[in-house]
């Protein structure tokens, strides 16, 4: 029996748990949806089941729709986590309770279930209680129950989890072998990556409520699409490069597009992972050939054994330009380090830390194109035309593609308002750019909320639709809840804006920020602009505090400069407002950026004595960053 | 493991002798009052009508209470714990009322309601059902007072199971209500039993309410805590020591029995 | 999000839910909430003034004060005897606890007459105690001292029952690095285990109150019903009773049910604080 999920959607509240999940999955296959605790897996599963009902979207069975369909009446099986066998039935009495529901006879039970015990190697076990069973044997009951209707799916939500490592091992291997025995349907839930390789014919990698990619273990290791698959299962080395002339450039190498990549428009940046068995390891310099693309050479930095395997981290200052996402580089990093597996032992005078080594990749490959995605706020079309120019240059510059999302409040003005604002964008995004825009409209800030949390937005673009001293209650709650609670970057604009150019980025005491500066390191070179890096400090500073501060302005002036980002540094005492409005003026900036760290209380614009100030006294947009670590 | 200290010694000496004083001496004061006259004696004064018909009385509304709690009770914890409506707060709130209510206020809120000069007390008068001065007041004093003690012990349990088990039920085909009889209820036991158990050990014993309920007519609506008190009033203490001490035997069981439950289900609290 | 087809309802109507929570609020309304607002419909059919004048009758006033004196030396008692046997069953280990336990629980299970009358027979003229307390004058029975008595035998649970739980969760690990920190017994009491039961020490407490309030059948028995002198609240509501001064005995019920209703209402809070320690 084949099973189609189409659309499903789940919220609880403002909280999206399952977000536009579909996929189909073929009759006797063993699917595994593979996601990290609180990714939503286990309500897809609970959907399929019939525990729970989707808000929107459809389940079908072999083309019948079952979505509202009560468990009883799916013919579905389900091994729950805790095995929930009832400890007042012995085994015998568990694995029959389907079948006496239906009324079979007592004797055709107890051969049914003589050959499930047999199917599960539970011969003899039949008169036992589940508190006189191990774990596992547990769990072995608990899947004979499930089966014993001979159901069309079976589901499992984390059936090894409360298990031990070693009768991990043994259970999957027999699951294994009961699956193609029986040649059930099998979907299995779990976050044990190994677990889902070995068992799965095809996987489902579950983020955050998003189905991300689907596809064989091979096929999600070797060429995931998604970033975020990509780190998720198994070490990789990503590492993001440029789009020059056609060819990936990295470093001062620059290797062709493999067939069958992903489109990249000029100039954008391209993502390549590679795995790291796949790097060559050389103490002479290598030579290009055509299955070994040259990274230039390095040095070892550590060296792991570990049985069959030796693993190796190399650093490398031959990457110039290239920023990594995986292995993921400490703040303080200055060059990119590459994560090396070697198979096999290491002669005893084979590799030392601090060896000088040439590496080449043998084979990787190129991730779906990164971008950062805006979300642009309308409420009021008038002043909404200033957040439009805005969002227009970004656009422009970055060849990214956003949402504007547009709020009427009465549902009468609806196609009024929809009008105009199509009217408005089509003259500020003319042409080619149209293609990139992409226009919503929602009722209140909530529904804003939810697009924020859902979209796979990466930034957001909102204009104060009041005076600054004075946000209104419902706008102000609503930047909170993005900030704190969807975690988006949000650009709050004022005033109109003549160019973007500059950004300036402040921080003040308390912990130096490293969110903000990665993140408008990201943006600056995505827009062209430079950035300066501006410390306010109070008066009095010790020099072990100027120290601190001064290691911290030289990191970001590292990392920002290793993004191709032209930078500036300074330190200024005093009062925060006059430093920033100084240094504003001296160095034509245009955009400001200033963390927000995670607080007791929830963020709030008039409440945060810096950021509060900032809006206040200056008109400039100003970008807050939600600090991550 | 600490050292005997003065402290503990008396502490403990405290405790023995008050926990003697109180409950230790009495019971064996009534019991050796009640052997002064052989068991001969005992027995006559236990076996006169009277005396039977109250006992008789006495255990049969029990009996009828217990199970009309027992349903209700395990109903409405059900609901309590499992359902959302208006006003399940205060309901839940409000299930420990009689806890708090003296027994004869009791007794009087029964007699405003169903007494003879109010108007529902009226209307069933003429249909012919009385309340007040018979068995029905009885059962419903007694359903008043106990009404908590199910509900209270089941009301955790049902809060603690893990619904899992129910799912599980669900899927494999059993109906809402199957599911309820073959895998919930079996679950409940303990602290039903438990619950049924203080009920009735309550109802055989209860006093307050009834005497003004149903008064004190002989034969008809007297229950055996109202006719040792008629005994102790007419000055005949030999008559009410026989019912006294089966009541006491009872008491005992019953507690043995609570003590029981408490060892199977591993629960410390029953109250 | 914005008007979005509501295409997908569920298929099903909850009937059964519907119907038990209708028959559980028609059950409690008739059982628990008929009889209070009927007393209420009472009291107003009779007027605000009515019910003032029953109350502050002399032999009504006696008997809510005799009440009010007895309850709090009762509570006073058997919160420090309840805290006491709570530690003491808890922590030692010792020949009879087990025994020790189950008489605990022994008031909770025996009628209030007969408590009553174990209690004048064991305190009575005739008895042994009785007659050497004579020689000091004191008498038990038909007297303040023997109400005294029944009320902390049948109270004698209710402290000692809610604190025991509370105790073996919390009580031993924190001790025993107190003692180690160098504080002494009582420093140790105090300090660590107080705190640490409060919430059942006072739930107990109210509970003991309430019964306090409203012991009936054993104050009866060992009381005599003397008017003005050993006559109790609920003495006097039943004595209005079978006068049939039924106005009276209303009056003198709704008071104490007030009373007992906001103990019950003091005694919800401190539960759901008990509940959440535990």
């Amino acid at each position: 029996m084949s099973i189609k999920l189409t659309k499903l959607q789940k919220h609880y509240g403002t909280n999206v748990v399952v977000n536009n999940v579909s996929t189909e999955i073929k009759d006797g296959e063993l699917f595994v949806l593979l996601g990290a605790s609180g990714s939503g897996k286990s309500t897809i599963l609970r959907i399929i089941a019939g525990l729970t009902f989707p808000d929107s979207g459809s389940v079908e069975v072999s083309g019948k729709d079952i979505t509202f369909l009560r468990p009883q009446d799916r013919g579905i099986g389900f091994v729950f986590q805790n095995y929930s066998l009832f400890q007042h039935l012995n085994v015998y009495k568990n694995v029959e309770f389907g079948l006496r529901i239906k009324k079979i006879s007592k004797k055709e039970c107890r051969i049914r279930s003589e050959e499930l015990l047999d199917i599960v190697g539970l011969t003899g076990f039949g008169n036992r209680y589940p508190k006189q069973l191990s774990g596992g044997q547990q769990q072995r009951v608990a899947v004979a129950r499930a089966l014993a209707s001979q159901p069309a799916v079976l589901l499992l939500d984390e059936p090894f989890g409360a298990l031990d490592v070693k009768i991990r091992a043994r259970m999957r291997t027999r699951l294994k072998e009961i699956q193609h025995r029986l040649n059930v349907t099998m979907i299995l839930v779990t976050h044990d990556q190994e677990e889902a390789f070995e068992l799965a014919d095809r996987i489902g990698i579950v983020d955050r409520g998003h189905l991300l990619e689907v596809g064989t273990p091979e096929t999600l290791y070797h060429r995931p699409r998604h970033a975020f698959v990509a780190t998720f299962v198994g070490g990789g080395n990503v590492l993001i490069g440029k789009t020059i002339n056609g060819q990936i450039q990295l470093g001062k190498h620059s290797f062709s597009f493999p067939t069958n990549t992903p489109y990249h428009e000029e100039g954008v940046p391209v993502r390549i992972l590679f795995r790291p068995e796949t790097v060559l390891v050389s103490d002479h310099p290598l030579k290009p050939s055509e299955n070994l693309y040259i990274l230039g050479k390095g040095n070892i930095t550590d060296i792991l054994f570990s049985g069959s395997q030796t693993k190796l981290m190399v650093e490398t200052g031959e990457l110039i330009g290239v920023r990594p996402l995986a292995p993921r580089p400490t703040f303080d990093q200055a060059h990119t380090k590459i994560e090396i597996i070697k198979q096999g032992i290491i002669k005893k005078e084979g590799l030392k830390i601090g060896q000088e080594v040439w590496l080449g990749i043998k084979e990787f490959h190129v991730l779906d194109p990164g971008g950062i995605k805006l979300l642009i706020i309308i409420d009021n079309l008038q002043l909404g035309e200033i957040l439009l120019d805005f969002a227009r240059r970004i656009v422009q510059k970055a060849l990214t593609p956003a949402t504007i999302f547009g709020i009427v409040n009465n549902p009468k003005k609806i196609n009024q308002f929809h009008e105009q604002l199509t009217s408005v964008t089509e003259k500020y995004f003319p042409g080619k750019l149209h293609d990139k825009v992409h226009l919503t409209i929602g009722k209140n800030y909530d529904d804003v909320l939810i697009e924020a949390k859902t979209g796979n937005y990466d930034l957001v673009l909102a204009k104060m639709s009041e005076h600054p001293r004075k946000p209104s209650k419902d706008f102000e709650s609503m930047i909170s809840q993005i900030i704190d609670d969807a975690r988006l970057p949000t650009i709050i604009v004022q005033t109109p804006t003549n160019k973007l150019e500059t950004v300036l980025i402040c921080t003040t005491a308390g912990e130096p920020g490293k969110s903000d500066v990665r993140f408008t390191g990201r943006l600056a070179r995505r827009l062209k602009t430079s950035i300066k890096v501006l410390y306010i400090a109070r008066y009095g500073l010790t020099s072990a505090e100027k120290k601190r501060i001064n290691t911290h302005l030289q990191n970001s002036l590292t990392l920002i400069e290793n993004l191709g980002v032209k930078c500036t540094i300074d330190i200024k005492e005093g009062n925060a407002v006059e430093a920033i409005r100084s240094t504003i003026a001296s160095d034509k900036c245009d955009l400001i950026v200033v963390g927000a760290p995670i607080q007791d209380r929830p963020f709030s614009l008039k409440h945060h004595d810096f950021i509060g100030s900032i809006f206040n006294n200056i008109n400039n947009p100003i970008l807050i960053v939600p600090m991550v670590e | 493991m600490r050292t005997f200290s003065p402290s503990i010694l008396l502490q403990r000496s405290l405790i023995f002798f008050y926990l003697g004083i109180l409950i230790v001496l009495p019971i064996i004061a009534i019991t050796a009052k009640s052997m002064e006259g052989g068991f001969q004696e005992l027995w006559s004064h236990l076996v006169t009508p009277h005396a039977l018909a109250a006992l008789k009385l006495t255990f049969g509304t029990a009996i009828i209470m217990v199970i009309i709690n027992v349903i209700m009770g395990i109903i409405t914890a059900f609901v309590l714990v499992r359902y959302e409506f208006p006003f399940k707060k205060i309901i839940n709130s409000l299930i420990d009322l009689p806890f708090a209510i003296p027994t004869v206020v009791t007794g009087i809120m029964l007699v405003a309601l169903y007494g003879p000069q109010s108007v529902l007390g009226a209307i069933l008068h003429d249909n012919g059902i009385e309340i007040i001065y018979d068995k029905p007041g009885i059962i419903f004093a007694l359903l008043f007072v106990t009404f908590p003690f199910v509900v209270r012990s089941i009301q955790p349990v049902l809060m603690e199971m893990d619904q899992d088990i129910e799912d599980a039920a669900k899927i494999l085909g059993a109906s809402n209500i199957a599911t309820f009889f073959k895998i919930t209820l079996p679950i409940l036991w303990p602290s039903i039993l438990t619950g049924a158990a203080l009920s009735f050990s309550r109802a055989i014993g209860e006093f307050g309410s009834i005497v003004v309920v149903a008064g004190n007519i002989p034969m008809k609506t007297q229950v055996a805590a109202v006719y040792i008190y008629g005994e102790l009033e007419s000055n005949n203490p030999q008559g009410a020591l026989g019912l006294s001490v089966l009541l006491l035997m009872f008491s005992f069981l019953i507690l043995i029995f609570l003590n029981y439950l408490k060892k199977l289900s591993g629960k410390e609290h029953i109250v | 999000m914005f008007s979005q087809p509501n295409k997908s309802k569920p298929a099903l109507k909850p009937y059964g839910k519907y119907l038990l929570i209708t028959l559980v609020i028609c059950w409690f309304s008739l059982l628990i909430l008929a009889p209070v607002l009927g007393m209420v419909r009472e009291l107003f059919s009779a007027g605000l003034k009515r019910f003032f004048t029953e109350v502050s009758t002399p032999e009504a006033l006696f008997s809510f004060l005799l009440t009010l004196k007895v309850t709090l030396i009762v509570i006073v008692i058997n919160t420090v005897m309840g805290i006491l046997l709570a530690i003491t069953l808890v922590k030692h280990q010792f020949k009879g606890k087990l025994l020790l336990e189950g008489l605990i629980d022994l008031p909770f299970a025996v009628s209030p007459v007969v408590a009553g009358f174990m209690i004048s027979i064991m305190f009575g003229p005739n008895s042994w105690i009785g007659s050497w307390l004579e020689n000091f004058d004191i008498k038990v029975v038909y007297s303040i001292p023997g109400i005294t008595i029944a009320t902390l035998f049948v109270t004698l649970p209710f402290v000692a029952r809610e604190v025991m739980p509370v105790l073996k969760q919390f009580g031993i690990e924190s001790e025993e690095t107190a003692y180690i920190l160098g504080a002494n017994q009582w420093q140790t009491f105090w300090m660590i285990t107080l705190p640490s039961i409060k919430w059942g020490v006072l739930y107990g407490f109210t509970l003991t109150m309430a019964r306090a309030i409203g012991e009936f059948g054993a104050v009866l028995v060992v009381s005599g019903n003397i008017i003005n002198k050993t006559q109790t609240a609920t003495l006097y509501i039943h004595q209005e009773f079978t006068d049939f001064n039924f106005a009276g005995a209303y009056a003198a019920s709704l008071l104490l049910a007030l009373i007992s209703f906001i103990i019950l209402i003091v005694m919800q809070s401190f539960y759901k604080s008990n509940e959440i320690k535990l």
